[in-house]
């Protein structure tokens, strides 16, 4: 099971954090969570992983999705606190450089 | 020396957490495998299990079920899947990273890059995949 804790911050930047695992079960929902942030016009995201216990390619492709939708809408979409499983994955699949993790929140933008 | 564990599952997607669970149980019994070791290997099996689970079509009548067994070694962490579906013939040799605003498409790749050794193999009466990660730290452990 998966949880989200978001929140919108004073500077209009939107946090998704994802608690548990994204999969292939979960992923879906972290889309879900990102298109309704954009719906709303909440266009910068960061992404919190700090509680993410887990990521695979389906996980991954929400976020590659995620991210060319709120550039398309004139934001952008960051990764912060990554877990060693995220990092590897994401140094893995050279996505290290499309969506290169920052070590906080605060300092995502 | 070693340990083994094995399940045998339906192929839907809850039986992900099953396969998590069979690992916790692994890490839990072998407390020295390095981080990395269990990253990868556990990256790997996900999406083997996911490939499985997304892509199996049954063979006949039956339901699509697979059974997974893992043996850890002092000097290796190796899997086994195989499954009662329909032979997928799949080429490991095509599965590559795709360009990185592709959204999909990365999870055989993720998993060779992962491994040391990955093979996919049809047969009569179904699929089976292997997968082998070798113990880094046995080689670089200061001696």
């Amino acid at each position: 099971m998966i949880e989200f804790n978001n929140e919108t911050l004073a500077n209009g930047v939107g946090v998704i954090r994802p608690v548990g695992r994204l999969n292939m079960v979960s992923a879906p929902h972290l889309g879900a969570n990102i298109d309704a942030l954009i719906s709303d016009g909440t266009v910068r995201l960061v992404v919190d992983l700090a509680g993410t216990d887990f990521i695979d390619s389906s996980g991954l492709g929400a976020l590659i999705t995620g991210l060319k939708k709120t550039r398309q809408a004139g934001g952008d979409l960051r990764l912060a606190n990554p877990t060693a499983q995220i990092t590897a994955v994401l140094e893995m699949t050279n996505l290290n450089k499309v969506l290169q993790p920052v070590s906080s929140v605060d300092g995502a933008y | 020396m070693g340990s083994r564990f094995s399940l045998r599952a339906a192929a839907v997607p809850d039986s992900l957490e099953l396969v998590h669970d069979l690992l916790g149980e692994l890490w839990e019994g072998e407390p020295g495998i390095e981080l990395m070791d269990r990253i990868r290997f556990e990256t790997a099996l996900i999406e083997v299990a996911s490939n499985i689970i997304e892509h199996s079509r049954p063979s006949g009548t039956d339901p699509v079920r697979f059974v997974l067994a893992v043996e850890c070694e002092p000097e290796r962490l190796y899997a086994e899947f195989t499954d009662n579906a329909r032979p997928a013939g799949i080429d490991l040799s095509r599965a590559e990273l795709p360009d990185d605003l592709f959204a999909s498409g990365r999870g055989l790749a993720l998993a060779k890059v992962a491994l040391d050794q990955f093979s996919y193999a049809k047969e009569d009466d179904g699929n089976r995949w292997t997968l082998l990660c070798r113990r880094k730290s046995e080689a670089t452990a200061p001696q």
